[in-house]
């Protein structure tokens, strides 16, 4: 399975006051909390968080079929990062999802998967985030884009007719489409 | 308080964090923050952060996980304020 998260860095900076009282509890665990109070950014911390939750949330909601806010149950925990990259995980009861994230001075991108997905098969497109973004994203004329019964992304690959487990997220100026390079069959 | 003037307190809560002025202008029960709303979800904690300083009411993790739409949250609100009683 696989969910993916974008946070536009600059519009998160006005559409977000996370330093406001009551605002961290809410959201993280007293050692997720820790970790944003010690860091040299502490922004960056809250929203690359954010962003592994939601992705891990974004899975649970697939496979479960629950639909809920409880973002304080989804536990995160960072094993690697640098200025450009972070490697985690995220943990939700016996549920484990393991994470990536693109870290940049605008965006932080987060893609998280369970059980076989691979990071090395996956392919993630950058789109400008616009409406009509399934349409350029068609354009391609190998794999098309649509959604199926249950609204969720799906890619078929269109030269070998296969399906491919997909994961779209959009936020500000920032769209990725994430997708299984192997077949739902494979 | 009754339900109609939870609801309307509760639209004024929601007012700032959302574009979708008709969704707004039209709340009612069904109304889902998220696919009606579309409040991004960083702000959901906004909102619950608002209703607890507005109906001076602590809000549990296990109740904001329910409070995606208007029908649960006037619920939860309605609960909270009565246990006081």
């Amino acid at each position: 399975m696989l969910g993916n998260d974008i946070v536009d860095l600059n519009l998160a900076r006005v559409q977000s006051n996370w330093r406001r009282n009551g605002y961290l509890e809410k959201i993280f665990t007293q050692e997720e909390q820790l970790l944003i109070n010690s860091a040299t950014n502490p922004d960056l911390i809250v929203w690359l968080l954010w962003s592994m939750k939601e992705s891990a949330y974004k899975i649970h909601n697939r496979k479960t079929g629950i639909r809920n806010f409880a973002p304080k149950s989804f536990q995160c925990k960072l094993l690697y990062i640098d200025t450009k990259k972070s490697f985690g995980f995220v943990k939700r009861n016996e549920l484990l999802f393991l994470t990536k994230s693109e870290i940049n001075s605008t965006f932080i991108h987060t893609i998280a998967t369970s059980e076989d997905l691979i990071f090395k098969n996956l392919i993630v497109k950058r789109v400008y985030n616009q409406s009509n973004y399934s349409n350029i994203f068609n354009l391609s004329k190998r794999f098309y884009l649509a959604h199926n019964e249950a609204s969720l992304p799906e890619i078929t690959n269109l030269k070998t007719k296969t399906k491919h487990i997909t994961s779209i997220s959009h936020h500000g100026e920032y769209l990725r489409i994430v997708f299984n390079k192997k077949s739902k069959t494979e | 308080m009754n339900k109609n003037e939870i609801i309307s307190a509760l639209k004024t809560i929601i007012q700032p964090y959302s574009e979708e002025t008709l969704a707004l202008e039209n709340i009612d029960e069904n109304t889902d923050f998220i696919a009606d709303l579309k409040i991004n979800s960083a702000n959901l904690v906004d909102i619950v952060l608002d209703i607890e300083e507005e109906f001076k009411i602590e809000i549990d993790n296990d109740s904001m996980a329910k409070m995606l739409t208007v029908k649960a949250t006037v619920e939860i609100i309605d609960s909270k304020l009565n246990a006081g009683k």
